[in-house]
């Protein structure tokens, strides 16, 4: 009998809708080796990170980490979280701990060692690095630059496996960590074993986002891992959910710039050789993914900053003669309001945006709407303004509105009002925040980033 | 005159989500290789395609390529807008497939 690890995902995003738990209890079933789960997305935009705000209410959380929890408690196995909190900011990781405290009062757990790992940058240590090297883009567009981290208010690094040893090397049975490579959750633990590296983070790869590897697509119900020194094997909980080798390769493709090369810090993954076979009704397994090392150890900046304070208005426009000439129209609107407001502007004219998203003409894909014409027979215009304060984002958003509700165009027949106003009133949103950073930092010390301490949990 | 399909016809699943907050990506993936290969053979989906599709630059297609195991062809579009920022109004890239719904592909038995 070859050696086996067995493992199960839940979610690829804990906390973000509640894990079902039919599937999940199926799941456990299973004789696990350790549970993971990942917390994070950058998807959501910069907002969490650079407001290091929770992503999902704590209800949702605290459900899924008392699932998570209690039963790997019961069967004293390791459990991990990565990307804690959404943005996996030390706040967030703070609060998870503070969650898994109160669950394992309330269920008079057995103690247990606790490992938490950070992942915040000082920005401080990023300036002094750029004094003597190039801190090159992965996504953005330059390299870092003074300027940039001056706009920037965090910055995470995504931590590869290797703190994740070092937890467990110093007894950890929970690991809460901050911004994490997805995969690296459930690679760790398999490394850590002597599992094959392309296995190991293949398995991870496949495992992050739960039941999105299987077919029918479905969302946060249980599949199993299992890694073995020669293939893994997935196999989804939910009865009417399978893993097809078209599932799980179709899977590789998922929020990933490329199809079979995935980067990590410190290698690539080349699942470009692997074999995918169905091996039951439901099970798939796979082989012959491989791991390409890096000859330099680099991790994943991310980094948001501040831009400003948003006011919005919500608005639509019927009529069509003012539709025809609806470009002009908001034109016109934002030609009047920089004349009005000049006075507000400092500098180059940065104090202050105005944005128009006309909803049934290019809303949604704005410079890249194929569509030039609209067909619509009604536009809905959501005004959104991101200025220096909320005040000066307040004022302008009404202005803008009472230009809109009086505007002056050729044809024009209404005199009495040219927008529908939702409500005669101004929205105001979260601070509005920019990515800053996504850029790839090496470091000699993979453990450097990423302080790790221990606590003793429970009783 | 060749019968034409639309690629929706022909696809299972195309979609477009973020790839980092600077990039997303499109995916077409087919039900078996059968079709997918049909479909690459007909020379049809291309970069020059992508490209006048979005009406984009060419250095802005920052991947282009084929996955013959996912039955899949994937094209990664540097976002006008970075994700979230201010004017961008699709924050997850979750809405920036629909001009490769209705691609003709040439499809004789149609």
């Amino acid at each position: 009998m070859p050696r086996m690890m067995t493992t199960l995902s839940a979610t690829g995003a804990l906390g973000h809708e509640p894990i079902h738990r039919d599937s999940f209890f199926e799941g456990i079933k299973q004789p696990l080796d350790f549970i993971g789960a990942d917390a994070g997305s950058g998807d959501s935009g910069p907002f969490f990170l650079g407001a290091d705000a929770p992503m999902n209410p704590r209800e949702w959380e605290e459900h899924d980490l008392e699932l998570l929890l209690c039963a790997a408690r019961e069967r004293k196995i390791p459990m991990i979280i990565g990307s804690a909190g959404g943005a996996g900011t030390t706040r967030g990781v703070d609060d998870y701990i503070q969650i898994i405290r109160e669950l394992t009062a309330r269920h008079r757990l057995e103690p247990f060692r606790l490992a938490r790992i950070t992942s915040e940058v000082p920005l401080d240590y990023l300036r002094e690095r750029m004094q003597t090297e190039q801190i090159k883009p992965l996504g953005a567009a330059t390299p870092l630059t003074p300027e940039l981290l001056d706009r920037t208010s965090r910055v995470v690094a995504m931590m590869g496996v290797e703190p994740y040893f070092k937890a467990f090397d110093l007894g950890a049975d929970v690991v809460i960590a901050g911004r994490s490579c997805d995969d690296a959750i459930y690679a760790s633990l398999p490394l850590r074993a002597g599992f094959p590296k392309g296995l190991s983070f293949h398995l991870g790869k496949t495992l992050e986002c739960a039941s999105l590897v299987g077919t029918p697509s479905m969302a946060k119900e249980t599949i199993v891992g299992r890694i073995t020194d020669e293939y893994v094997e997935l196999e989804p909980m939910h009865p009417a959910q399978r893993c097809t080798p078209e599932s799980v390769a179709g899977h590789s493709l998922y929020e990933r710039a490329h199809p079979y090369r995935q980067a990590y810090p410190g290698g690539v993954l080349d699942t470009g050789g692997t074999t995918y076979e169905q091996v039951s009704e439901r099970a798939t397994r796979y082989w012959g993914s491989q791991f390409v090392e890096d000859a330099e150890y680099r991790v994943k900046l991310e980094g948001a900053g501040l831009v400003g304070f948003r006011a919005l208005t919500i608005g639509a426009v019927r009529d069509p003669i003012a539709i025809d000439s609806l470009d002009w129209v908001l034109d016109a609107v934002r030609q009047r309001t920089r004349e009005q407001y000049s006075q507000l502007m400092e500098g180059p004219g940065q104090d202050y945006q105005i944005v128009f998203h006309q909803y049934g003409k290019n809303g949604v894909m704005g410079p890249l709407e194929p569509v030039k014409q609209s067909l619509a027979h009604e536009i809905c215009i959501v005004t959104e303004v991101v200025a220096r304060t909320q005040e000066i984002a307040d004022l302008v958003a009404r202005f803008t509105l009472y230009r809109l509700l009086f505007p002056t165009f050729a044809g024009q027949k209404a005199t009495a009002g040219g927008i529908a106003m939702l409500r005669d009133e101004v929205l105001q949103g979260q601070p509005s925040y920019r990515w800053t950073v996504d850029h790839l930092l090496p470091i000699a010390d993979p453990l450097a980033l990423f302080p790790i301490t221990i606590e003793e949990i429970g009783a | 005159m060749t019968a034409t399909q639309p690629l929706h016809r022909l696809a299972k699943t195309i979609r477009s989500k973020n790839a980092g907050a600077n990039h997303f990506t499109l995916d077409i993936i087919f039900d078996n290789f059968e079709t997918y290969e049909r479909v690459r053979e007909t020379d049809v989906i291309t970069r020059d395609l992508i490209r006048d599709l979005y009406g984009v630059e060419d250095t802005q297609i920052a991947q282009f390529v084929h996955y013959p195991p996912g039955n899949a062809i994937k094209i990664t579009l540097r976002r006008p807008i970075t994700s979230g920022d201010v004017g961008d109004s699709d924050v997850y890239g979750c809405q920036q497939y629909i001009p490769l719904l209705t691609i003709p592909i040439p499809w004789d038995d149609a």
